[in-house]
């Protein structure tokens, strides 16, 4: 005990360095969870006004508005449309960095390594807004798009402002794959490069061709990267994007681009009616089941016989 | 022995340059597409789909958004997020991170998870929103910056990055006398550049980019960001835009579409510069940061 304290206090100065981070972390992140006011995370559970000077003079309604929720189609919608793109985005997205990190690393030459590099990783530094307005440029109903179009002979269409889920569900993979794949494929090379050379000397020494090298040297060399950024991504999948789809939802395609959290935007900001505690409520559910799926991939990891992440 | 030189390892060659270059061009042509149009003419952005230059080049929209007094402050607030914002979110990225990468530091543990747990539970909008509005967030200026100057994520890589430097470097360092300050500053912050231009990156295109607690916060349109701006000139536009009934007003609508591109292009081009001398960094700070996160 007299040793730790010894060690605590001999290295006083770190724990100075690290408080403004807990002051930052308790404003901004345990305040809004425990909070005497409002309720914080409690909130969800009580009819919140304004006029309430703290916490227990609000109404305690129980599970009310999660009941209210689960009867409001137009929350069931979101949370469907959540899950879909959710599942969407692990199976369609999640798999594209990493072919095209195994593809660059067939890339010989590096200079045009690095050319690729730096055009694919490019578009991840720009806002959803930019890429938005970059997009509308090339889909609106007079853009590059329907132009080809017409010279194929095939009306023009709105893209952006389609009732089609299929239509809307691709343009969001799309775009998103098309800024975030190249800057997803980053961290896949960089445990390539993490790979022993000597392995593939060896392997072609055994006369393996380069599909046998990526199958069974550098598929091996990276799977413990790729279960890692699996659990990050299953732990993320509730959060659905909200950056990128709050751009592309617009009156025409909201019912199938509506996910919880502009769900919940709406409900919090006005549009949908002012009210906090139905809003909370449904933010809430969100976060809960986001956690529970962290924790169930990285038991599931574990269970498959890796690390898992903690 | 290299594949290279057989018949098969060349036509994979060739299929690996043709699907990498194909993809590199459906990265550039939107982009393009975007300066050409941003450069032509109303009536030439109204008729032309697109074309390899423009018809009649004109700088004429440049010139209005510069002459624009509302885009002016706002580049003007996004520069000021930038700057104070980075240089904020620097110092206390690196205090944390070298507070976390001490090996033998009681409660290294609990620090740590304390910090981690933010990253994946969150009380939510509305419980946040209250409580920014109780810290007097509304309507100012800091709210832009302030609540974006500690990523756990950004935390974690630049002290995977400390935790990767010899030990011995600051061990000598201690022996000659150097305190915890003068090793975190003058021997740590200096061997860890890779990282340090990468997280700062990381930030600085962040702030350049948010326009989220803008538009909830900030009401006063003297300090609202470009990102802000364009969020709005462009989703407020998409509507009328993509629809063929609002031919009528296509006149005007086109008329704000080339300025509107153009006022997208500028914002992006501070990115643009500063990325190419940033990018080389990327790959080797990220290898050391997160492989093991």
């Amino acid at each position: 005990m007299k040793k730790t304290l010894r060690r605590v206090w001999a290295q006083r100065y770190i724990y100075i360095l690290f408080f403004p981070a807990v002051i930052f972390l308790v404003l901004f992140a345990y305040a809004p969870m425990f909070n005497l006011q409002t309720g914080g995370i409690l909130m969800a559970f009580t009819r919140f006004s304004m006029r309430a000077s703290n916490f227990f003079e609000l109404e305690w309604v129980g599970f009310h508005w999660f009941n209210v929720l689960f009867n409001r189609p137009d929350f069931l919608n979101a949370f469907f449309n959540t899950l879909l793109i959710s599942f969407g985005r692990l199976l369609i997205e999640f798999p594209v960095p990493i072919v095209l990190a195994i593809v660059m690393n067939e890339v010989r030459r590096n200079a045009p390594k690095r050319i690729f590099q730096t055009i694919f990783t490019f578009p991840n530094f720009l806002s959803w807004v930019l890429i938005y307005a970059v997009l509308q440029d090339l889909f609106q109903f007079t853009g590059a798009i329907n132009a080809v179009r017409g010279l194929l002979g095939l009306d023009p269409v709105l893209f952006l402002s389609h009732s089609s889920s299929a239509l809307n569900y691709g343009l969001i993979f799309g775009s998103s794959i098309w800024r975030g794949a190249g800057w997803g494929a980053i961290i896949y090379m960089a445990s390539i490069t993490g790979i022993d050379p000597s392995l593939y000397e060896a392997a072609k020494v055994d006369g393996a061709n380069r599909w046998h090298c990526i199958r069974h040297v550098t598929w091996p060399g990276i799977k413990p990267t790729v279960v890692v950024l699996l659990v990050l991504a299953v732990g993320n999948a509730m959060a659905g994007g909200f950056d990128q789809i709050f751009q592309f939802i617009n009156a025409v395609n909201r019912p199938t681009l509506e996910i919880i959290d502009t769900y919940v935007f709406s409900f919090a900001f006005g549009q949908g009616g002012m009210n906090q505690s139905f809003a909370a409520a449904a933010g809430l559910f969100q976060a809960v089941i986001n956690f529970l799926l962290l924790l169930s991939a990285n038991k599931m990891m574990k269970l498959l016989g890796t690390d898992g992440l903690f | 022995m290299r594949h290279e030189r057989t018949i098969g390892g060349t036509i994979a060659n060739i299929c690996i340059y043709t699907f990498l270059s194909l993809f590199a061009l459906s990265i550039i042509f939107p982009f393009y597409n975007m300066v050409i149009l941003s450069l032509s003419t109303f009536a030439d952005a109204a008729t032309t789909r697109f074309v390899p230059l423009p018809a009649n080049l004109t700088f004429e929209n440049y010139e209005r958004i510069f002459a624009d007094p509302q885009i002016l402050t706002s580049f003007w607030i996004s520069f000021q997020n930038v700057v104070f914002g980075t240089s904020m979110a620097l110092v206390i990225t690196v205090f944390t991170a070298y507070a976390l990468s001490r090996r033998n530091l009681p409660g290294r543990k609990f620090m740590f998870y304390f910090m981690v747990i933010t990253m994946f539970f969150s009380a939510g909008l509305v419980p946040w929103y209250l409580v920014m509005v109780n810290l007097g967030f509304v309507n100012n200026f800091w709210v832009m910056t302030v609540p974006g100057i500690l990523s756990t994520f950004n935390v974690i890589l630049v002290r995977n990055y400390f935790m990767s430097l010899p030990e011995s470097i600051e061990e000598s360092a201690r022996i000659d006398g150097a305190g915890e300050f003068i090793i975190m500053w003058r021997i740590i912050v200096p061997l860890s550049m890779p990282i340090m231009a990468t997280v700062a990156l990381f930030y600085a295109v962040g702030f350049w980019n948010s326009w989220f607690n803008a538009m909830i916060f900030i009401q006063d349109r003297s300090m609202i960001p470009i990102a802000l701006v364009l969020r709005r000139l462009v989703i407020e536009n998409s509507m009328t835009i993509n629809d063929p009934m609002g031919l009528a007003v296509a006149a005007q609508l086109v008329h704000s579409r080339a300025l509107e591109l153009a006022t997208v292009t500028v914002a992006t081009i501070p990115i643009l510069l500063v990325y190419p001398f940033l990018q080389r960094y990327f790959t080797k700070g990220i290898i050391l940061g997160a492989v093991k996160a």
